[in-house]
């Protein structure tokens, strides 16, 4: 893993082409090996936000006069297409739907993606493969076909294909979502492992608190909260106002 | 990963070879063929026929495949003189073309019957064939499913919601309706994809992994 990563978001606001904003000045700091959790109703920005940590919003190019991609820097490097190939190396994204995110034949292949993308020579990516693949328990899936996983060995390969790039810090979207317990538990176990920034966009709120310290609250794509966790999850009405509880 | 890599010598398999450079024969003989030669044509095209029949291919399967295939193929035939004119000689250009299309067809369906995918791909990298092609041809087997599964998701979504016996015109609405979304959805599904990659350091340059 490289050295744990400092994420800072200044003003940001974003729409997508021809919508409205769907970030609204956002404005956040993220200390290295700092653990956030991103809470929000669904449609509240947080998959949008995941995006800009790697550099990979907006579609198309924005305009000359449109700057608010430099809002976003990570260790100091401004979130722009020049500095995106570094920013992807620093911040490894796993996405909600790990179907998207498999392009692998085989599970090995697939996680060799990316250390095959750092130009690592093939002792290097192999050696990569296989500690990701035995971080996240797969490691007798190296020859498996993606098409034939489960959801929650699909979620698993996914993050391996994620960690064998060594990232510095991990932005996980919704990784919870249609696990069941075992499968939670499992991809729970192997993040409290991680030893970088971890920002992880949820709606499991007993993980957030077991996981992370900070909460950061988005709704309609505004920030409403920005504390840390404890203080966040005994405010029932914060709560209930922001759609996080019933 | 070089194309080069030794890993592909180490594991072809001579009878693979043989196989892939069969299949790519025949359809190079097809596409060679003059519809002077129609002999030559009806015999290679029995050819592909026996060898799919010991390739244990089912007469079933073959024309359930077929009938998915020779409407595609018929319209692009008939793209010719539509696009040409009704000439004295179009119904030989069209009956060619179908022709050479269904041969070639019956080739690669006969080649994905005694070859798996995985085989097949590495037998294209272990004889040179560019790594752009065997990575696009890997991307494809792999997202092929996922959009068939899409499909079946749809099919079933739109079961769960009629009732009664519809009517075929109704019937055929509902289809252009599902391939109409297949289509966004997939449209949808290849930026995620896209970003995925971004995201995992593609820079549009293939570097195949054994």
């Amino acid at each position: 893993m490289t050295s744990a990563v400092a994420v800072d978001v200044q003003n940001l606001t974003f729409g997508y082409v021809g919508g409205p904003d769907v970030l609204h000045d956002i404005t956040f700091r993220i200390a290295p090996a700092e653990r956030v959790a991103l809470l929000g109703p669904s449609g509240a920005g947080k998959s949008t936000l995941l995006l800009h940590l790697n550099a990979l919003l907006p579609e198309p190019l924005p305009l000359p006069s449109d700057d608010h991609r430099t809002a976003v820097t990570i260790d100091g490097l401004p979130a722009t297409p020049e500095h995106a190939a570094e920013i992807r190396r620093r911040v490894g994204v796993l996405f909600q739907n790990p179907t998207d995110q498999l392009f692998g034949a085989t599970v090995g292949r697939d996680v060799a993606f990316g250390p095959l993308h750092l130009n690592l020579d093939d002792t290097e990516i192999q050696a990569r493969v296989d500690q990701a693949l035995a971080d996240v328990n797969l490691e007798a899936f190296a020859e498996r076909d993606t098409a034939r996983l489960s959801l929650g060995e699909r979620k698993r390969a996914c993050l391996a294909g994620v960690l064998a790039c060594r990232p510095g810090c991990l932005a996980l979207d919704e990784p919870f979502a249609n696990l069941d317990p075992r499968g939670r538990r499992q991809l729970a176990e192997i993040l409290t492992g991680f030893p970088g920034t971890l920002i992880l966009a949820t709606h499991d709120l007993a993980l957030v608190r077991e996981l992370t310290d900070r909460i950061i609250v988005l709704d309609n794509g505004r920030l409403c909260a920005d504390a840390i966790a404890e203080v966040v999850l005994d405010d029932v009405q914060l709560l209930q106002r922001h759609g996080l509880v019933a | 990963m070089t194309d080069s890599a030794p890993f592909c010598a180490a594991r072809l398999e001579p009878g693979a070879i043989v196989k892939l450079i069969s299949s790519v024969t025949i359809v190079l003989l097809a596409c060679s063929i003059s519809w002077e030669a129609w002999p030559a044509a009806g015999a290679l095209l029995a050819v592909t026929l026996a060898a799919l029949a010991c390739a244990g291919v089912r007469l079933a399967v073959l024309c359930r495949r077929l009938g998915l295939f020779l409407p595609i193929m018929s319209l692009i035939a008939l793209s010719i003189p539509l696009s040409q004119g009704f000439t004295s000689t179009w119904l030989q250009i069209s009956a060619t073309v179908l022709l050479r299309g269904v041969i070639s067809f019956l080739s690669g369906l006969w080649l994905i019957h005694v070859l798996p995918f995985d085989n097949l791909l590495l037998t294209m990298r272990g004889l040179r064939v560019p790594a752009v092609v065997v990575a696009c041809l890997a991307m494809m087997h792999r997202y092929l499913f996922v959009l068939w599964e899409e499909i079946e998701r749809l099919r079933t979504a739109r079961r769960a919601r009629r009732f009664g016996r519809p009517s075929r015109i109704f019937d055929w609405l509902a289809a252009v309706g599902l391939i109409g979304t297949l289509v966004i959805r997939s449209l949808d599904r290849g930026h995620r994809i896209h970003r995925a990659m971004l995201a995992r350091g593609w820079d549009g340059h293939l570097r195949p992994w054994p």
